[in-house]
């Protein structure tokens, strides 16, 4: 058992090395996501469909990453299995170091209290909740008094420019306020990680400038990283790096330091 | 998350979706008055009859006859005991656990007057210091002393019993009081000056009666009216020793009449403290009341009397017999209101189940964001609980006021009790509906809460 351990952990020791070499990324910068020689494969009727192929990938805190590929690429699906929202069907993910492929629903749950926020691409507001009810509902899951949730909620709605809206229903905003009220969820509970599914996909050019300022606003702020999956190339840019993804494979790795910081 | 976080986020959703909820609380509301309503009826008829019962006597009181009584073939025989039903009897009686007193008594048929009235009186000999233990309370008065000689306890109607027999000439009828005589008794028995005759031909003239002679009379006094109760409100009571020895003193008398005339006389005072007759040798009582603390004990006290060698019997006899008809009674409408309930909760578990299908994305949206799956269960399991909640606590109100309906209305068929209550909901009832309700309500609430546990979070969020 020790040994199996050991021969895990050198192994990942190893390929973190050479992920290091590859993109020859000096020490300095200290991982947050480790992704080892990941795959997933879906079944379809007698047919295999590879969504994921042996992706192996570190991403460090505090970073603005950006998967970037077309529709059917496998991207959306790499960021799921990393949110632990689907098993890998081979390979590895520490988060933390935390194998988050190995926890349990339970624990998925708390860990995902914990350490990570999700932006949608459609809002996904609950409705007949309020806009600080609805920032608060992350806090409310972790045992949060009310008072307590509800302050937080209201200082990070301030934050992303909705001082007026605090009691607007999802259905009594725009397009661009909604997605506002979903950044301030994500960031209420102060997670190492925030996921961003095609955050702009429903909003027109001027408002997804505006969002995306917001969320790596927020993030640069907090020293959070921030894992963003878009198709658009113009929204990508915005990233520290872009990883481009291709059938189910990185198929280049663009880094883009000087912009965004 | 916290509880109250859960039963305000269930509610939440209650209030949501108002028509819905508030049919379906309709069906647990229906469902719970149903079973409120009907078992209301098993335990108001199973009520009303032991009070109508305790109205001819009280239930934890046995009867103990000098005969035993056995049955043979299907037929039911008796046959004076073995034993004699005796002082030595009582003492033994008093001596079984769980008695409070025996009293044995003597009964005599005789006369009362006071001026033109008179009266026959069943009257009973008791033991004065027992007195207490049986259901003896006075409404004016006072009971009987263990010195007291002339003394004369009444029952509530007794004193209605005085009639003027010159009136029957005119009349053709005797007017006898009830309970409900609005006027007063014609003879006042606490105030009045009483006599008290064995000769039950006194006071009246059959025509011209030969050898008709004048008997003795004895001065007596009442000094209390007994409350109301089925049992004692005809009867007289005197301190058991001077009755006996008045009765040693007529018995001394009527030799004396009999020796001194040789034809019949006019009339026997009938009275039963030498047993079976008075040609009977055996010091035997008539009856003896046993008291027994607790009712549940009743039937066993009764048991061990009749291995004694006597016959016994008491309303709880009765009672058992009715109870076990009422159980079965009760069960049969318990059944009747379950049914609805179950089909109530049919309704429970159709309303999660859409509600389920229509919040797939919120559900998936909330597991996203980190809520445990015990938290989703245990929204929907409060939401289902709570419809059952509200239905059943609101459905006993209805209950309370449909019973009181049933019982203005059953009033009219049974006026001869007071107060009649059919339909009864005891607060053991109200709560036991009420947490049947939010069972049923938890029940129906738990396959739809599991579902929404299960439902993938992945499929609930995707881009449509």
């Amino acid at each position: 058992m020790i040994n199996i351990c050991l021969e895990s952990k050198k192994r990942a020791n190893f390929i973190l090395k050479g992920v290091c070499n590859i993109l020859n990324v000096a020490d300095k910068r200290e991982p947050i996501i480790t992704i080892s020689n990941l795959s997933k494969i879906y079944r379809v009727g007698e047919e295999k469909v590879i969504a994921l192929e042996n992706i192996n990938l570190v991403i460090n805190k505090g970073e603005f990453c950006c998967f970037l590929g077309t529709s059917g690429s496998g991207k959306s699906t790499l960021l799921n299995v990393l949110a632990g929202l689907e098993k890998p069907t081979r390979g590895n993910i520490r988060i933390k170091n935390v194998n988050i492929e190995k926890l349990n629903e339970k624990k998925l749950a708390a860990f995902r209290q914990d350490n990570i926020g999700f932006i949608f691409q459609a809002y996904n507001l609950v409705n007949y909740l309020n806009a600080v009810e609805n920032v608060s509902l992350p806090l409310m899951f972790k045992g949060v008094s009310k008072k307590e949730r509800t302050k937080k909620a209201v200082e990070l709605l301030k934050a992303v420019g909705l001082p007026k809206h605090l009691r607007h229903k999802p259905t009594q905003m725009s397009g661009g306020q909604q997605q506002r009220v979903g950044i301030a969820r994500a960031f209420v509970t102060n997670p190492d990680i925030v996921f961003a599914d095609e955050p702009t996909g429903n909003l027109d050019s001027k408002t997804s400038m505006e969002v995306l300022d917001l969320m790596t606003g927020l993030a640069k702020t907090n020293n959070q990283t921030l894992i963003m999956v878009t198709h658009d190339v113009n929204i990508a840019k915005r990233a520290d790096r872009i990883i481009y993804i291709l059938d189910g494979r990185i198929e280049k790795i663009e880094e883009r330091q000087s912009v965004g910081g | 998350m916290k509880i109250t976080d859960i039963l305000g986020m269930a509610l939440k959703n209650l209030f949501r979706r108002k028509m819905r909820t508030f049919l379906t609380l309709l069906g647990v509301l229906i469902g719970t008055t149903s079973i409120a309503v009907m078992m209301s009826i098993g335990v108001g008829l199973d009520k009303t009859m032991e009070e109508q019962m305790q109205r001819y006597g009280s239930l934890n009181t046995i009867t103990v006859n000098p005969y035993t009584y056995f049955e043979s073939d299907g037929m039911a025989y008796t046959q004076p005991s073995v034993k004699t039903l005796d002082d030595k009897a009582v003492q033994e009686f008093e001596q079984i656990d769980g008695v409070v007193a025996a009293m044995s008594e003597i009964r005599a048929m005789l006369k009362f007057a006071s001026g033109r009235y008179i009266a026959y009186v069943d009257l009973v000999g008791v033991e004065p210091a027992k007195m207490q233990y049986f259901d003896f309370e006075v409404s004016e008065g006072r009971l009987l002393n263990e010195d007291d000689k002339g003394a004369i306890v009444f029952g509530k109607d007794m004193s209605y019993q005085f009639y003027n027999p010159r009136s029957i000439g005119r009349n053709g009828v005797i007017m006898f009081g009830g309970d409900n005589n609005e006027e007063p008794p014609p003879v006042n028995v606490l105030e009045d000056k009483l006599i008290m005759t064995f000769d039950l031909s006194y006071g009246e003239s059959y025509g011209n009666q030969p050898g008709s002679v004048r008997r003795k009379t004895y001065k007596i006094q009442g000094v209390g009216i007994l409350k109301d109760s089925g049992e004692h409100n005809y009867s007289a009571f005197m301190n058991m020793n001077y009755l006996k020895k008045l009765i040693k003193d007529n018995e001394r008398e009527e030799r004396r009449i009999a020796g001194s005339q040789s034809s019949e006389f006019g009339g026997y005072a009938f009275y039963s403290v030498g047993g079976m007759g008075r040609s009977s040798t055996k010091e035997s009582y008539e009856r003896v009341l046993v008291r027994v603390k607790d009712v549940n004990r009743v039937e066993e006290v009764q048991k061990k009397i009749q291995d004694m060698g006597f016959a016994c019997y008491s309303l709880a006899d009765a009672r058992n017999e009715a109870k076990k008809q009422f159980a079965i009674i009760q069960a049969v409408l318990g059944a009747i209101g379950a049914i609805s309930l179950f089909v109530a909760s049919l309704g429970i578990t159709n309303t999660m189940y859409m509600s389920i299908y229509e919040r797939t994305r919120e559900i998936g949206i909330i597991k996203v964001l980190g809520c445990y799956l015990r938290d989703i269960r245990g929204m929907f399991l409060f939401e289902a609980g709570m419809i059952g909640f509200f239905g059943g606590t609101i459905g006993i109100g209805v209950s309370y006021g449909i019973s009181a309906v049933i019982n203005t209305i059953a009033r009219g068929f049974i006026p001869d009790v007071p107060n009649a209550a059919i339909s009864r909901i005891p607060l053991w009832l109200a709560l036991a509906s009420v947490s049947i309700a939010v069972l049923v309500g938890l029940i129906a609430g738990y396959f739809p809460s599991r579902r929404a546990m299960k439902l993938s979070a992945l499929d609930a969020i995707k881009n449509e």
